[in-house]
């Protein structure tokens, strides 16, 4: 399978069921579907730069004109090992100063005047915290993770998606997760209550405050770690009550997370 | 009770989110420096939660609980723990078996704890709140059954906690109350 085929299999889930839809239209769709293309892009142009370069031009052009000021994707923090700064990397809409900060304060404005409480507002705007701040810790990629919201025709979402290590290896860290063996079971397991790659009791709470915000509601999930997938879609999830699914494997920890308004 | 000594941590990170443990690495120490330079002379010092509108555990563990257990002689209550919040914080205080003491809103006389604690330190605390002020020696003096090491120990693991305050008086140590008036 070369990286066409990785990404064509990662952006077909994100389509109607049964439609290969084109690859640059389907990272259209939505912009949580475009910052897991823009975590492919990234992770394979490290390790595959030649396969890439042949798919790259007509969704690159794409990409950047998705991005405007107004619904860009943004890095949620500097990561520990430093950025790459060759790497071509999505972008635009980042502004001077504080942009993590700008960039959440758009989108709890962009929540509130789409009639969501504030008090919702800001749940949201907690779970996507948790998440960036998960891919800062825990991801070890060589670059920093991507994050985009999108509030539009009574529904929200965000993603944040990293090109590091995966679940995987991040839990293999902790001594009593060291025989873990696969992606897929490192899925299931990290995204219960208490679950973390230190091992301390303090710490692995930050999906619960996702799961928090989703009580009660019409929503759908998405998490994308290496080589395995796990979704849902309905109201109240939990964490076993997600369908885990292996993928094609590449690099990282992609989540998106919707919602009905 | 005074109200002076307090730090409005919403003010202080300049953000009502309070969510992600990298955020509350980052904002751990402007919130340390804050609240010692507003702590009382005898370390107490209140953490306003007023205009925290999240709260999450991992950033209670990252860039708050650590002025309980980092910082020597500081005795920090909470004030106007946001309802939301209570369960975030409740997840650290339960994993340090720890309970911290908590004000409802300015001006409130009688602080409650939030978080668990081992049974036989809340009995030792209510000893301590019942009384006022006691040494290690009272407390024999009041229950035989437990020898001095063992109420010494006690004591000196509330004040670990932070829930009560001590001063030396010769050689022996005077445990008071933290907060509880």
């Amino acid at each position: 399978m070369d990286a066409i085929d990785v990404l064509e299999n990662v952006l077909v889930a994100r389509g109607p069921s049964g439609i290969r839809t084109p690859l640059h239209a389907t990272a259209a769709s939505s912009l949580a579907g475009l910052s897991e293309f823009a975590s492919v892009r990234r992770s394979w142009w490290l390790q595959h730069r030649e396969d890439l370069v042949r798919v790259l031009p007509a969704a690159q052009a794409t990409l950047e004109r998705l991005c405007s000021p107004e619904e860009g994707l943004v890095h949620p923090f500097a990561n520990d090992h430093g950025e790459i700064h060759d790497v071509p990397r999505v972008d635009a809409g980042w502004e001077p100063g504080d942009p993590f900060m700008r960039f959440q304060e758009r989108f709890k404005t962009a929540l509130v005047r789409a009639s969501a409480p504030s008090t919702f507002a800001f749940m949201v705007l907690g779970a996507f915290n948790e998440m960036a701040s998960n891919a800062a810790e825990h991801s070890k990629a060589p670059v920093t993770s991507v994050a985009s919201y999108e509030v539009i025709d009574g529904r929200w979402s965000f993603s944040v998606t990293d090109v590091g290590c995966g679940l995987l290896r991040s839990l293999q860290l902790n001594p009593s997760y060291t025989a873990l063996a696969d992606e897929a079971s490192a899925v299931r397991l990290a995204i219960q209550d208490g679950v973390s790659s230190t091992g301390k009791p303090s710490r692995g709470f930050g999906f619960t405050k996702v799961f928090k915000v989703l009580v009660d509601r019409a929503c759908s999930i998405r998490f994308r770690s290496a080589g395995a997938a796990a979704t849902w879609s309905g109201t109240s999830p939990t964490a076993s009550q997600l369908t885990i699914t292996v993928s094609p494997p590449r690099c990282g920890f992609h989540i998106q997370v919707a919602g009905a308004l | 009770m005074m109200t002076q000594w307090k730090v409005t941590v919403a003010q202080v990170v300049r953000r009502g989110i309070l969510a992600g443990r990298a955020a509350g690495q980052a904002d751990y120490p402007k919130i340390e420096k804050a609240a010692k330079a507003a702590a009382e002379d005898d370390g107490r010092i209140m953490l306003d939660l007023t205009g925290v509108e999240v709260l999450s555990s991992s950033y209670f563990d990252a860039a708050i609980w650590p002025l309980w257990s980092l910082v020597p002689e500081l005795y920090p209550a909470l004030v106007k723990v946001p309802q939301t919040a209570i369960d975030d914080i409740e997840i650290i205080l339960r994993a340090n078996s720890a309970a911290v003491w908590s004000f409802k809103k300015d001006g409130d006389r009688s602080p409650h704890l939030l978080g668990a604690m081992d049974s036989t330190l809340k009995t030792t605390l209510g000893r301590v709140i019942d009384v006022g002020e006691l040494t290690a020696g009272d407390l024999v003096d009041v229950d035989r059954s437990i020898g001095m090491t063992a109420w010494s120990n006690r004591l000196a693991a509330l004040h670990q906690l932070r829930l009560v305050r001590r001063r030396k008086d010769g050689r022996r140590l005077i445990y008071v109350p933290a907060w509880k008036e």
